[in-house]
């Protein structure tokens, strides 16, 4: 018995101007359908517009500190207590989901984008290309990350941007390498074979033809690497080489928090809270696309 | 029938949930075999695993010294009350006593008879001989050289009695070389005959079998623990204990939850977040020790801005210190007008910090030309006033200081960068280049002598002054002290130094901190300023 | 195969070279360096720093000192550690045991329940169980290390008393099994608890591509039991993605094993490693990052096997 996975193309396979349209118009209409995704998607949308917002819905200045309210447990003053400098708990953590979401959502698109275009031509070139492209990869994947994200923090200091950019590009390996196998799947399909067929030149069949079937796992890791992104950053502040005030981010208040785990619970849940709130909806969102771009999926109703 | 697949799932699932459980109940609780005095285990709680266990070898590691100081001993040592006793020794050589002679450059030592080596060799003359030729072998990786360089000759009058001769007067020989800086000498028996070479990597050095403390070695799992049994024939009070077991564990957390959890009798060094939580354990006691330490922020004198010391003292004034030592210390601490800590004699009682008072730092600003701008910081010829604080990452208290900081500066109009590196980056680069920071906060524990801490952190070409601050009252200053014989005159010029030093601000000045050690189930425990934590470590005793 | 096996084997030494020559010039760009340590000892002086220098051979160029660390180091010599100032590749090999110890057993566990749990959720889709599973996944995947090595310390050594707080085996004692597992469980699942989730993610997304293949339907049409078709049928086929990302992890777990190891005081490779690079003991970092280096190459190359293996449509020609 043959165990060839027999899957048809599941989009058009060129899309123009209006299909296009009308196949994100079904993509939107499959995500709508996914419950839970949606409910993900608005969880994420709010604590977003929250973080965009953090300077016009904060009750008090950032770093203000106020030595009267030390360590304050939750209250109606301080919604999520204060720190060690009695600042405002909730101030931070709306500034903070500024800078954690920033560091997550670009660092994921620098990987994926990286990854992405490493892994299509590998995978679909083969050959010396190949060889060559995943023995650069090889050593990627074994410079220890923490070495490399700790120096190059040192070097370059440890700002917003330079931690996107020092994350993103330690992290794109799982994405090339899961790409590759992709492409290495997808290019002996028959759709492939017939876009070559009538001449249409690689990059286009990269792009157009291969990318947006390899895309389901993709997205998967990529929403994971978002929250990958957002919890490497807070091990560089536990290992002191991380953001500095005043930019926090949840990473740097839950490193904080650390020294008052018995004493002040509320410092260590309430950024902890977050982190896991954004990784679970990216995530959730994330299968709800997956689900949506791939056609071949049944929704099974309860 | 989907129903039933997921009972395939059982199988596996009890055997993986058998398996935690055949593991978890198979021993008792943590702990110390508690038993009557002389057969308990003390486990002492270690940040940093000790590089080596040779007393004289480098690098310079507290937590070397802490296990060193359990096994060997030096001639002399320094009681928490800062007083020079006999260890090795039966006395301590004095003028009076004939001990030093009166050109103050020949010393005899008389060494305990019944002081001897775990392998029966008495501790003698010869042994004081070696550690000399081994510590000034230049290719020796030795700890420290200070003082040893001025020895000319160790000479043996009897086994038991030897003269140490020196180059050039050096009064602080005891403390630099014979106590507190050394936790000990070495045994000729093992080192006679080695090269350097040899010295720098024997097996000695991580099985120092030949030692002649209140515990002798037993054994080291590389990154676990180093355990030490006491020693029988030591010369000095009889151990309490049997066993002691140095458990490193390299997190402050993870010190805080052993304490906690009741696995660990001591912790050195906890930072001052922790003080509340320590305290709540039954059992624990925290003590809180002065020190001749105290913390400042250097100044970069190559930034132009900070060479106007008009500027240094509205920063001085705009940091609530007070506040620091209060509110993040909780109190525990003294703070500074100008370095050197109450417990040194070199410190000025007549100097006065200075006050909190943000309304003066605005109008000395002001008067400096530096004015205020619409964007809520001060400017001059175009410029923003703005300065880049660094200190070393991983210290929540540093951390909490600099946010205070930033806070305070900004009400006076001055933007500061925080910019934190771990402890070897900015000890190592950071700020001996002199790049990258205007404000460099640390810690400076002296010994107990103060003169070398202030030639090397304030004299014109002083090894540590990092921030190129430059005096030459304070130059001269140093240089008279530095060939006078009488304690009473060095602090007198002493003293003028630090009223140079508090006027002129080489430092932003702000407190001494304590040591926070704490014990959990132990007593005997005693703090000693001048030395580590083990120095009375055969009285530790275990209370359950 | 075999051929393609040695030709990977090939193309792994000028890997692994380029990785020590990268990581070689990496180290030496680090600021700090191993001067760092004797900069406050009490009376150091120019001339001895420069003495120290020269001992450690970095009074030569970075050039230099590579040629001559890679001729050593070719023929086993790795040099001798600036901190303990003993050979470094007997240092991590003493260390060795304790690491593998955990990265083993938590790899296992891992793999374990990462099929049970992502094959669950696969096949029931949706379900109450299916979202149990993803919301605890993702809280073991959202919590740093750090954090959540902390946590657990405190709720199971601190407060409850059920397992040590940290060490591999209890101070002082004899060696005893029990006491070894004792110790080993909260690390260990610590350490799992982060892989666990993104692998069974991987192993759920990748049925649920299987699952909904024709060649599943047919079985299932066909009327072999359910159990039959999910384990014999989808599982192999969805295997062939994992294996990869699994392989893959297990380099990803030293990461993990870095800090879960300095948590709980685990005296293992990791917490060494760490060691080396803020004290900056170069030739302990060399010797850990080429063994790594060698082991993660080794993987790789078993990855691509396995996935060999499993897909008879890949050709190693």
């Amino acid at each position: 018995m043959s165990v060839l996975p027999q899957r048809e193309p599941p989009l058009p396979a060129s899309p123009t101007a209006p299909r296009f349209e009308s196949w994100a118009h079904l993509v939107f209409r499959r995500f709508i359908h996914h419950r839970i995704a949606v409910v993900a998607a608005l969880v994420l949308l709010v604590i977003m517009l929250a973080a965009i917002l953090a300077p016009w819905v904060s009750p008090y200045q950032l770093g203000q500190p106020d030595l009267s309210a030390m360590l304050a447990p939750p209250s109606l003053h301080h919604p999520m207590g204060t720190d060690d400098l009695g600042i405002d708990l909730f101030t931070e953590v709306l500034f903070g989901g500024r800078v954690s979401l920033t560091i997550g959502v670009f660092s994921a698109l620098v990987a994926v984008l990286v990854g992405g275009a490493i892994g299509s031509v590998s995978g679909y070139y083969g050959g010396i290309v190949d060889a060559l492209l995943m023995r650069v990869t090889d050593v990627g994947l074994s410079v220890p990350l923490l070495f490399v994200v700790l120096l190059l923090s040192l070097l370059i200091g440890p700002t917003p941007v330079s931690i996107i950019t020092i994350i993103g590009l330690t992290s794109w390996m799982y994405p090339a390498r899961i790409v590759r196998s992709q492409f290495l799947t997808l290019k002996k399909r028959d759709f492939v074979e017939a876009a070559r067929a009538v001449g249409m030149r690689s990059a286009r069949i990269i792009v157009r033809e291969i990318f947006p079937n390899a895309m389901a796992p993709l997205i998967v890791n990529a929403t994971l690497l978002v929250g990958q992104a957002i919890i490497l950053e807070s091990v560089m502040s536990f290992l002191g080489a991380g953001l500095t005030p005043p930019n926090i981010s949840w990473g740097y208040l839950l490193n904080q928090a650390q020294s008052f785990t018995t004493s002040a619970p509320w410092l260590a849940i309430f950024p902890g809270l977050m982190i896991f709130l954004v990784v679970l909806a990216v995530n959730l969102v994330g299968d709800g696309l997956r689900d949506a771009l791939d056609p071949t999926s049944i929704r099974r109703t309860r | 029938m989907r129903d039933k697949w997921w009972k395939s799932l059982l199988g596996p699932l009890t055997a993986a949930g058998l398996l935690l459980a055949v593991a978890a109940p198979a021993v008792g609780p943590a702990g110390q075999a508690a038993a009557a005095s002389g057969s308990g285990t003390v486990v002492d709680g270690l940040y940093e695993e000790p590089g080596n266990l040779n007393p004289i070898l480098g690098p310079d590691m507290t937590y070397s010294q802490i296990v060193d100081t359990a096994i060997f001993r030096n001639l002399f040592m320094i009681t928490p009350q800062g007083v020079m006793e006999p260890d090795l020794a039966t006395v301590v050589p004095t003028v009076q006593n004939g001990g030093i002679s009166k050109n103050g450059l020949a010393y005899t030592f008389h060494i305990k008879q019944n002081a001897n080596w775990t392998n029966g060799q008495p501790v003698s003359c010869q042994d004081v001989y070696e550690t000399w030729k081994v510590v000034t072998n230049p290719a020796v990786l030795a700890v420290t050289r200070l003082g040893w360089d001025d020895v000319t000759n160790v000479k043996t009058i009897s086994p038991k009695v030897c003269e140490v001769d020196l180059k050039q007067p050096f009064p602080a020989i005891l403390i630099d070389d014979f106590s507190g800086n050394l936790p000990g000498i070495i045994p000729y028996s093992v080192f006679n005959g080695m090269t350097a070479q040899e010295i720098n990597t024997a097996a000695f050095n991580h099985d120092p079998t030949v030692t002649d403390g209140p515990y002798t070695f037993q054994s080291w799992t590389p990154g676990a623990s180093i355990t030490v049994v006491a020693n029988p024939n030591w010369y000095g009070p009889k151990p309490k204990e049997g066993t002691i077991v140095f458990k490193i564990i390299p997190d402050e957390n993870s010190l805080l939850a052993n304490a906690q959890a009741h696995q660990i009798n001591t912790y050195y060094f906890a930072p001052i977040e922790q003080a509340k939580q320590l305290k709540a354990i039954p059992g624990a006691h925290v003590f809180f020790t002065p020190m001749a330490a105290w913390e400042s922020a250097d100044i970069n004198f190559r930034n132009p801005t900070l060479r106007d010391r008009n500027v240094r003292v509205a920063l001085e004034m705009a940091i609530n210190r007070q506040a620091i030592l209060k509110s993040i210390w909780l109190g525990y601490g003294v703070l500074s007008a100008a370095d050197q800590p109450p417990i040194i004699w070199a410190n000025n009682p007549k100097l006065k910090p200075y006050s909190y008072d943000p309304a003066e730092s605005k109008i000395l600003l002001n008067n400096a030309g530096w004015k205020m701008g619409s964007d809520g910081y001060r400017h001059k010829g175009g410029k923003t006033l703005q300065l880049v604080y660094a200190t070393t990452s991983g210290n929540p208290w540093r951390e909490a200081t600099e946010r205070l900081v930033q806070y305070w500066f900004k009400q006076i109009g001055v933007k500061m960068i925080i910019h934190d590196y771990p402890a070897n980056v900015y000890f190592g680069t950071v700020l001996p280049s002199g790049k990258g920071w205007d404000l460099g906060e640390f810690e400076w524990t002296e010994g107990y002598d103060p003169a070398a801490s202030e030639e090397q952190l304030y004299e014109s070409n002083g090894a540590q002054n990092y921030g190129k601050y430059s005096n030459l009252a304070v130059d001269k200053l140093l240089k008279e002290q530095d060939t006078m014989l009488v304690q009473s005159s060095r602090q007198t010029v002493l003293r003028q130094e630090q009223a140079i030093l508090h006027q002129d601000l080489p430092a932003l000045w702000y407190y001494t901190p304590d040591e926070i050690d704490a014990t959990i189930d132990l007593t005997g425990y005693q703090p000693d300023p001048w030395y580590v934590e083990t120095w009375n470590c055969y009285d530790w005793q275990l209370t359950q | 195969m075999g051929v393609f096996i040695v030709r990977r084997l090939a193309q792994a030494v000028p890997v692994i070279f380029l990785i020590s020559l990268l990581l070689f010039f990496m180290m030496h760009a680090m600021p700090g360096g191993p001067l760092a340590m004797y900069v406050h000892q009490p009376g150091i002086t120019k001339a001895m720093l420069e003495q120290i220098r020269i001992d450690y051979g970095l009074n030569h160029g970075v050039w230099t000192q590579y040629v001559d660390w890679l001729d050593k180091a070719v023929r086993g010599d790795f040099g001798y550690s600036y901190v303990y100032a003993q050979p470094a590749v007997t240092m991590m090999l003493a260390r060795l045991p304790a690491t593998l110890e955990l990265m083993l057993s938590s790899f296992l566990i891992t793999v374990v329940f990462s099929f049970l749990l992502g094959v669950y959720s696969a096949v029931r889709q949706y379900s109450l169980g299916d979202y149990a599973i993803t919301v605890v996944s993702y809280f073991g995947f959202s919590m740093p290390t750090f954090w959540l090595g902390l946590m657990v310390l405190i709720l199971f050594s601190v407060q409850l008393h059920w397992f040590p707080a940290g060490g591999i085996s209890t101070a002082g004692a004899a060696f005893s099994l029990g006491d070894r597992l004792w110790h080993l469980v909260l690390p260990m699942l610590v350490l799992a608890f982060y892989t666990l989730a993104s692998e069974s993610r991987y192993v759920r997304s990748s049925m649920l591509d299987v699952i909904r293949q024709d060649y599943i339907r047919t079985a299932r049409a066909k009327g072999l039991s359910e159990r039959r078709v999910i384990w014999r049928h989808a599982l192999r086929n969805a295997l062939l993605p994992v294996v990869t990302v699994m392989v893959m992890d297990a380099a990803y777990l030293f990461g993990g094993a870095l800090i879960t190891e300095t948590i709980f005081s685990w005296p293992g490779m990791g917490r060494l490693f760490i060691q080396a690079i803020l004290q900056s003991d170069y030739p302990v970092l060399m010797a850990i990052v080429s063994f790594l280096s060698v082991v993660i190459v080794l993987a790789n190359i078993l990855a691509d096997v396995l996935y060999g293996l499993l897909d008879p449509r890949i050709q190693y020609s």
